[in-house]
């Protein structure tokens, strides 16, 4: 237990001041619970390659001053560049800045608002919220709950399907450290697409705390892509919770290439029949970055498909983590859960974590793992050069091809484009 | 063209190579055949730049350059073409990527034009069918999935389209059918010009019914140990390899 770096990460008030009490009351329980649980430490199984030291060492400002400016339009337009147009909706520090965000262009089938005026105390959401064996596991979730000043929710209309993605925007700023959450829901038949981009203002150290719940009604198709390329003293917890109900669909493609170091949790539910998740990462560590996947797959119902697809590389004295935990719940025959792992070790200082969880309580369940750390093939690397092309080229070109096959099926060939393209900026820093 | 004197060559401490030497002019087939062990390998990775080959002794003349003071790719870059006895599978690099990213570094380092999409497109698909290969290929990741006789076909649809100077092909007969090894040499014999040496490393003299060479080398535990004109092939066929150590070489080369 360790409450003086919960303190840390506390705001001098919870919410905003015009909140109700009930409200402030939820969130205040919320905070109790993760205080009196306490921080995950490296005696938690799920947090031991990712210790909080660095989140301890480091002092960071909660309380947010609306009035500073932090970026500028221009500055954000070109970070955005070659990435598909759409509706963009821009946090500094975790809290909305209607100047740079642009939401008119969102249809009508799409509900927004910050539901910080709301009174949901009558609601317990919170149960969901909380859903790992180990209280610690849940803490950074709780810490959103709690502190979070402007959560967001989103909801889209029953079969109404997006024409252009909705771009979430996240830019932490210098010594500034915040909570974010959201709240996702598709109805039945719905169809939306989402990028969420992390950036740094600068190269200062920053922090953020970032929960998303998201629910996905009967055969409603959730497409997120996750561009993470904060600056090199960036901290980030993430954290997205999917429920799955009939038939419904999510594919995740995510590029986390940059931070100092990053934890991100993928908890999909797989509650009802026939539901599918397929979750596609890239992670590229150099310098001292440190980067943790978790993905938890709790299949629930019959007949449901998983599959994963991470790719990870190493260098410098970077550590990469991929931990993947896939639950078969009895009854949840006919399930299809397939995960690979394949990571790449360029440095003797480097260091992946790579570890397939599988517990399997159903019949007639097709299930395979497969996990790999090697080493750029020498003999692929020599072929190449024969024909031409420089050792670097040849280096990134077999580079790009490792980590490329994760986003291979994405369907949208424009956004995959993009996505490639910010993988080829942070590859080009390993060469 | 190639000049190579007097070469001595290790692979993990072992001599390969012990004192080899090769005169090639432009416009000349050569073919270097021998048995296993002999060093034809090792001969082909020397030459194109391989890691873990160790020149202790010797010299190699390339165009009047020094090729071993060469990097792999500047050796390819100035003309040289290594055909692989095994090409290498590298799933998610798409053919038509590479090869043009080939073509345009080796046009760059020599000072000319980098082609366009639209102008490399043109320049491979004629040398698609001369290797009866699909246009398919060119959508595939390089050499992933391919069969053997792919893989060989492949070699030498790149080597048309990069257009060496001197290219020396490592056992690209091996695993080939007949029918297979028909389009190869037929490939190979187009490629055939008076500015352009080719170098064929074989086991069998099959291969040289179809690329009939100009000059015929036998590499024999790291030396040139006969040569002769492509009759000398149809000897060791005839014979096989044991007359070589039956006193047989003097009165050849003699």
């Amino acid at each position: 237990m360790d409450i003086s770096t919960a303190d840390k990460l506390r705001p001098t008030v919870l919410g905003l001041p015009s909140e109700p009490a009930s409200l402030r009351q939820r969130r205040e329980r919320a905070w109790q619970r993760v205080v009196d649980n306490g921080l995950p430490g490296a005696k938690d199984e799920n947090w031991k390659y990712s210790s909080l030291k660095l989140l301890q060492r480091r002092e960071f400002e909660f309380d947010h001053d609306r009035d500073r400016p932090v970026i500028s339009g221009d500055w954000l337009d070109r970070q955005l560049s070659g990435l598909p147009s759409g509706p963009r909706w821009v946090f500094v520090d975790g809290r909305p800045d209607p100047a740079l965000s642009n939401l008119v262009a969102l249809p009508e089938t799409v509900q927004v608002d910050t539901p910080a005026g709301d009174d949901r105390a009558a609601v317990d959401d919170t149960q969901d919220f909380f859903v790992s064996d180990n209280a610690r596991d849940d803490a950074f979730a709780g810490l959103a709950l709690a502190a979070a000043a402007e959560p967001v929710r989103l909801r889209v209309s029953a079969d109404a399907h997006l024409d252009a993605p909705l771009i979430l925007v996240h830019v932490g700023s210098e010594g500034q450290g915040a909570h974010w959450r959201a709240e996702l829901a598709l109805e039945a038949g719905a169809k939306a697409q989402i990028i969420e981009i992390f950036l740094s203002a600068s190269d200062k150290p920053s922090f953020l705390n970032s929960a998303v719940r998201s629910l996905l009604a009967p055969n409603a198709r959730l497409d997120w892509t996750r561009i993470q390329k904060t600056g090199s003293q960036a901290l980030l917890v993430s954290r997205m919770d999917i429920r799955q109900q009939r038939g419904s669909e999510l594919a995740y493609f995510g590029l986390d290439g940059g931070g100092q170091w990053v934890r991100h949790d993928i908890n999909v539910a797989l509650q009802q029949a026939s539901a599918t998740a397929s979750l596609n990462g890239v992670f590229i560590v150099d310098g001292k970055r440190h980067v943790d996947n978790h993905t938890r797959i709790d299949h629930r119902a019959p007949n449901c498909r998983s599959s994963e697809n991470f790719s990870g590389i190493a260098a410098g004295r970077g550590r990469g983590v991929f931990n993947g935990k896939v639950i078969v719940q009895p009854g949840a025959d006919g399930t299809d859960a397939a995960q690979s792992s394949g990571n790449l070790l360029l440095s003797p200082h480097a260091e992946i974590d790579t570890k397939p969880e599988l517990e399997i309580y159903a019949d007639d369940v097709s299930a395979s793992h497969g996990a790999t750390v090697g080493q750029l093939d020498r003999e692929a690397l020599f072929y190449l050069r024969t024909r031409g092309l420089a050792e670097a080229d040849a280096r990134q070109m077999l580079l790009q091809a490792f980590c490329r096959q994760a986003f291979d099926k994405m369907p949208e060939p424009g956004l995959r484009d993009a996505l490639n393209h910010q993988l080829d900026f942070s590859l080009a820093r390993l060469l | 063209m190639l000049s190579i004197t007097n070469l001595h060559a290790t692979v993990e401490g072992k001599p390969i190579l012990k004192g080899l030497d090769l005169q090639v002019e432009a416009g000349q087939v050569h073919a270097i055949m021998g048995p296993n062990g002999a060093g034809k390998s090792t001969l082909g990775n020397v030459l194109a730049g391989r890691e873990g080959y160790e020149v202790t002794a010797g010299e190699v003349l390339y165009c009047g350059k020094a090729l071993l003071d060469l990097a792999a790719e500047e050796r390819a870059c100035e003309g040289l073409f290594l055909a692989f006895q095994y090409p290498v599978e590298i799933p998610g690099v798409n053919n038509t990527y590479f090869l043009r990213s080939a073509l345009n570094a080796q046009r760059k380092y020599r000072g000319e034009a980098e082609l366009t999409g639209v102008e490399f497109l043109k320049h491979v698909r004629e040398k698609l069918d001369v290797l009866h290969l699909d246009q398919d290929l060119l959508n595939r990741s390089v050499n992933a999935g391919f069969s053997g006789g792919e893989k060989k076909r492949n070699e030498i649809f790149q080597m048309a389209v990069l257009e060496p100077r001197l290219a020396i092909l490592d056992e690209t007969d091996s695993g080939l059918d007949i029918d297979a090894l028909k389009i190869v040499a037929d490939g190979v014999n187009r490629l055939r010009s008076k500015d352009r040496a080719i170098v064929v490393i074989t086991h069998y003299q099959r291969l040289l019914e179809y690329i009939v060479p100009d000059r015929v080398h036998v590499l024999a535990d790291g030396q040139i140990v006969a040569s002769g004109d492509k009759e000398l092939a149809l000897k060791l066929e005839d014979q096989g390899y044991a007359w070589l150590q039956e006193g047989g070489i003097k009165a050849v080369a003699g």
